[in-house]
């Protein structure tokens, strides 16, 4: 397992976090017991089961290929500066993405 | 022996993934249309589809249908049985933050698709197909990233390859024949210009011989074929350089920038654990309903590479012409019916199609739908009919196609109006030739003299003669009669005689 430190770090960039000090301090020290929690459910006998054993699973109803209405894009569009003319904005990804 | 590649002396190992956008009317999961292509942004989306609260999903039977339809053309083990799971990402294009995928349970496994032809065919292990949803388009910008949720939803399947593929042009080939496939079944257009068909590509390089795979880059999102070509070539150079300077390859996503003509590490790769892969709580299982995969069957139809094999085989086509024949589904369709209206002759209809008629398509900038639409097969059938029956010149034929192409008019109309059917008259054609002799005095001197060449010279006066209506072999035959033997011979038999 990585060092928590290093967790921590690949964690908050999937999950594009950015922790205060301090709550990094306290996540990197309760991280380590979250995952023995998570080792300790997994010790619990399983054996003989399938995960994966979709016998008997009810089926889900499939949907006509059939084309109903949109919604109107002023009804889904925020107000600027959240969106720009058509589109939705968000701040520039690439920006964040190269921190 | 050294060369300059660095690339020598390790063999590309590569494994194809593509997204292909399946041929339906309505998205994966809502009702809003598919037409994503060509609308006005964010004019096709729904609750679902945008991931709003409490709004549930429903699956499209048609995408079902359609996945299943390409899983048996691709020889797959459809599976009666699977389920959606969440892949769990943050980024702008995936408004609910999970992509609705299939990941343990695949709908397909287990196929080939092969590639090439005849004794040099060879099949790419297909993994996986599996069905998923389309995530939003993003344009960034200097300031902020825009996105059109058109795409979001949109019914994909991924076709993943075992690592199967040694070269960039094979990777290309492969990426070829998936495309024809796709269309020839009619389950996604494959225009990879409108993002229906989009590739990644995942490459590693091994010393020659070494069984061990080496680590493994991804190229991501690539659009075009000859950007899956040339990115798995720079990758191919970039990463041998690294081996040969003794460093190691990062195991990591890398984009390819198309305008600089080479790749860009993104971040590193991350791994299934990091998508926290689990069962989509909105959806029940996915079981096929009883009938569908029948009815999937029953619309694979004859595939490209077993109607180009019966082409070769059955029909004594050369492999170029079966080739180029079944390139789609509506020329082999059209050669077949045309086939119907004239049994007997195969390889003229073949030469007539891949010649004459597909260069007209080219100069014209026009589809074999459009053109079947004016020239029916049987009309192109009467056309080579008349040609083999040597009741019109094959000069004369090509004309007409063109004319045919032009008007929708049948041969026989025009041939009979214009007068144009051939010649039979000897008297006629004895009298062209002996014409076209005397009027070209010189070349027939210079053929005497051994310029041989004239020969062709004076065949086209006598069919200028004859307005394009004598038969061209036939004239051939009458001209060098007329000439008499050739002047190496005359010197031959002088030289005999005189010894």
């Amino acid at each position: 397992m990585p060092a928590a430190a290093d967790l921590v770090d690949s964690l908050c960039r999937l999950a594009a976090l950015t922790l205060d000090p301090q709550t990094r301090v306290d996540l990197e020290a309760d991280l380590p017991n979250i995952i023995a929690y998570v080792d300790q459910l997994r010790a619990v006998d399983t054996s003989g089961l399938d995960e994966h054993d979709l016998s008997g699973a009810m089926a889900q109803p499939l949907r006509a290929d059939v084309v109903g209405p949109s919604l109107p894009r002023a009804a889904i569009l925020p107000p600027p500066p959240r969106s720009a003319g058509a589109y939705f904005a968000v701040p520039s990804w690439r920006d964040l993405e190269a921190g | 022996m050294a060369t300059d590649n660095p690339a020598d002396g390790y063999e590309l190992v590569i494994g194809l993934e593509t997204h292909v956008q399946l041929a339906t009317a309505s998205k994966m999961f809502c009702a809003c249309a598919a037409g994503a292509a060509g609308a006005e942004p964010n004019s096709l989306c729904c609750p679902t589809c945008l991931g709003l609260p409490g709004a549930l999903p429903a699956t499209n039977a048609q995408a079902v249908a359609l996945a299943v339809r390409l899983g048996l053309a691709l020889g797959c083990e459809v599976h009666e049985a699977t389920r959606f799971e969440r892949k769990n990402y943050f980024y702008p294009d995936l408004p609910k933050g999970y992509q609705i995928s299939q990941y343990r349970r695949p709908l397909c496994t287990d196929g080939a698709l092969p590639l090439g032809t005849g004794g040099e065919r060879r099949l790419v292990r297909i993994e996986r197909l599996h069905l998923e949803e389309d995530t939003g388009k993003l344009e960034h910008g200097a300031h902020a990233s825009l996105i059109d949720y058109n795409r979001s939803g949109l019914p994909l399947v991924e076709i993943v390859t075992r690592p199967d593929l040694r070269t960039p042009d094979e990777a290309a080939l492969y990426i070829e024949t998936l495309r024809q496939l796709l269309r020839w079944l009619g389950v996604s257009s494959g225009r990879m210009a409108d993002g229906a068909l989009r590739v990644d590509v995942n490459c590693s390089l091994r010393p020659a011989g070494q069984e061990a795979l080496g680590t493994k880059v991804e190229v991501k999102n690539l659009n075009t074929i000859t950007a899956v070509r040339d990115s798995l070539v720079y990758e191919q150079v970039r990463q041998a350089r690294l081996l040969a300077a003794g460093q190691t390859i990062k195991h990591e996503t890398r984009g390819w920038l198309e305008d600089q003509g080479r790749t860009v590490g993104q971040r590193s790769k991350e791994q299934a654990a990091d998508y926290r892969y689990f069962p989509e709580p909105d959806l029940p299982p996915l079981v096929l309903p009883e009938g569908l995969r029948s009815a999937a069957a029953a619309l694979v139809p004859e595939l490209p590479w077993q109607r180009r094999d019966r082409f070769e085989i059955q029909l004594g086509l050369r492999a170029d012409e079966a080739r180029l024949l079944t390139r789609n589904r509506t020329t082999a369709d059209y050669f077949e019916l045309a086939l119907q209206a004239l049994p007997e002759a195969p390889r003229a209809l073949a030469a007539w199609m891949v010649g004459p008629l597909f260069a007209l398509l080219n100069s014209a900038g026009m589809e074999m739908e459009a053109a079947a639409a004016v020239v029916a097969p049987d009309a192109l059938a009467e056309l080579v009919g008349m040609v083999e029956a040597r009741r019109i010149g094959a000069s004369t034929g090509k004309g007409l196609l063109a004319r045919m192409l032009s008007s929708g008019e049948r041969a026989p109309a025009i041939v009979a109006r214009e007068g144009l059917e051939q010649v039979d008259d000897q008297t006629l054609l004895t009298a062209w030739v002996e014409g076209a002799l005397a009027a070209n005095a010189k070349a027939v001197a210079d053929w005497r003299a051994g310029k041989t060449g004239v020969q062709g010279f004076l065949i086209g006066a006598v069919m200028k003669a004859s307005g394009g209506k004598a038969d061209t072999a036939r004239v051939r035959a009458m001209v060098e009669a007329a000439l008499g033997a050739p002047p190496d011979a005359r010197h031959a038999a002088d030289s005999e005689a005189s010894e």
